[in-house]
């Protein structure tokens, strides 16, 4: 993709990029362009002032940074549950297994920045006292893994990783692990199985990785771009990192915009932007069409009418109070031509498909809802299959061992909530309400 | 009469309604079995390790959100 293009917000002053800072550099992945922009100093100031973990975990806390990968748990508290001189084997682990339709935010960042991971990564290592890291980059982004490798072989020549870094008596290794693209393996507990060779399925929890991971070892997982913000707040402090975004949600967050825009990309905005501030970098809806419906973290995460999205910001509290939340950040618009129920045929069988099998009611119940919901748009619905869908969708949620069960009744049950009338006349009329459909 | 040391230890319960005592770390499906309240289950059994992934036997536990699988919780 053409340079400059990707990361738009950057190009107004008030915003403040830290995952993408080198994208609109030129040889953005190389170790050169990383230290050029005061890379790796960091690390090396914390290795020559022996600054305390405690004293890290407390500025991370202070910075407000929650989890990125869609459940937004604050990092510093996570952080602080792995005892950083318990004795044995730790992990660090990042999570690039992004495989929901319409993220494309990790692969970006491990493309034109994969130096600040591993930099954020051995910030972590330090502060967990781990040895040993992986970086689980999902399947089907061959060209981003290539990246990161070749970032891990400068990074290891310069001695910014391996046996004692910069010359300091601190040792970590860093492995890229590439998946072979189930979305079920961002699941921690699955892409920890997944690691150690296994088959791709959650764990039982408790016990938490924090206390039973990888090979029953203390491990932390956390998403790509939540390491990669790690190196910015240790230079310029978590109080600054604050006061970029608003109460309860620091910092920038990266909005894979795709979908109905004239300019889809991906936008690393300050949360707290208000939706249309986005709409408007994001180039407005195309072909001047009006705006439906926005899911804005992704298909887990519910979707809200055009009515409820305008008036909302995007952070955690606000999309909150609307009934959804950040999820990813995959923000996936939709115009006024778009049909709801073949979207949501064709979102129900991404969780059909990459269900895991594992417990009874996902395996069966998204087998189910997918049948359901091809059999209206067949045009062969009967007037009872949207109760029907209602409790089926209500019995996966919540019954499940992980989070994909609950990710897989929300979009059924949000697009039914909202866009009822559409469902009802596809139902008793056999086509679609707008006039287009696609599939 | 004969005293054991663990019955210090024994942990007061309710299922159904009925008060129970019983021994700690011991799974919610165990104790019904003891008493012979029934639930329904594919795949526990008591040879075998603990997989949790039917979720036949879900039950409503007082102060948690979610129903829980009766194989995996101990009582408490």
């Amino acid at each position: 993709m053409e340079k400059g293009r990707q990361n738009k917000a950057f190009e107004k002053k008030e915003t403040f990029p830290i995952c993408l800072r080198t994208s609109h550099l030129d040889d953005s992945a190389s170790l050169k362009t990383y230290l050029d922009i005061g890379g790796y100093q960091q690390i090396q100031r914390i290795l020559r002032e022996k600054i305390s973990p405690e004293k890290l975990i407390e500025e991370i806390k202070i910075s407000g940074l929650r989890g990125r990968g869609g459940a937004g748990f604050p990092t510093g508290i996570k952080w602080s549950f792995i005892q950083n001189d318990s004795p044995g084997t730790k992990y660090i682990v990042c999570n690039s297994d992004e495989g929901e339709p319409g993220t494309f935010k990790d692969r970006e960042i491990i493309k034109n920045n994969p130096h600040q991971i591993i930099e954020g990564m051995t910030i972590a290592a330090y502060i967990m006292g781990a040895q040993v890291g992986y970086n689980y980059i999902h399947g089907e982004i061959w060209e981003e893994y290539e990246s990161f490798e070749n970032a891990l072989a400068e990074a290891k020549k310069a001695n910014f990783l391996g046996k004692s870094i910069c010359g300091f008596n601190f040792d970590f290794e860093l492995f890229a692990f590439h998946g072979y693209g189930a979305y079920i393996c961002g699941e921690e507990t699955a892409l920890i199985e997944s690691i150690e060779g296994k088959k791709g399925q959650p764990r039982f929890k408790p016990p938490f990785p924090a206390t039973y991971g990888i090979y029953g070892r203390p491990t932390n997982v956390n998403n790509t771009e939540t390491y990669a913000s790690i190196p910015w707040i240790i230079q310029n402090g978590g109080e600054s990192f604050a006061n970029i975004g608003v109460e309860n949600s620091g910092g920038t967050k990266i909005f894979s915009v795709s979908g109905h825009v004239e300019n889809p990309g991906n936008y690393e905005i300050p949360l707290g932007m208000p939706f249309n501030e986005l709409l408007k970098l994001a180039g407005g809806v195309w072909k001047g069409r009006t705006l439906k419906a926005v899911i804005p973290g992704g298909p887990s995460t519910p979707v809200l009418p055009a009515s409820e999205i305008m008036k909302t910001t995007l952070d955690y509290d606000g999309l909150k109070n609307a009934g959804s939340s950040v999820g990813a950040g995959s923000l996936i618009v939709m115009d006024d031509t778009t049909c709801m129920v073949s979207t949501l045929k064709r979102l129900s069988y991404f969780f059909y498909e990459e269900s895991c099998g594992q417990c009874t009611p996902c395996r069966e119940g998204t087998g189910w809802v997918y049948r359901v919901i091809k059999r209206i748009v067949e045009g062969k619905g009967k007037p009872e299959d949207m109760e029907l869908l209602q409790d089926v969708s209500q019995k996966i949620s919540g019954r499940t061992i992980c989070a994909l069960g609950d990710a897989a009744a929300v979009p059924v049950l949000s697009f039914i909530k909202y866009f009822k009338s559409e469902f009802e006349y596809f139902i008793k009329n056999g086509k679609s309400m707008v006039a287009k459909t696609h599939d | 009469m004969v005293k054991v040391w663990w019955l210090k230890l024994m942990i007061k319960i309710k299922i159904n309604g009925k008060d129970l005592e019983v021994k700690p770390k011991t799974s919610i499906i165990e104790v019904a079995d003891q008493v012979g309240i029934d639930i329904p289950r594919f795949c526990y059994h008591k040879k075998l390790s603990v997989a949790a992934n039917c979720r036949m036997c879900l039950v409503e536990v007082k102060n948690f959100a979610k129903p829980l699988p009766a194989c995996a919780t101990q009582v408490m």
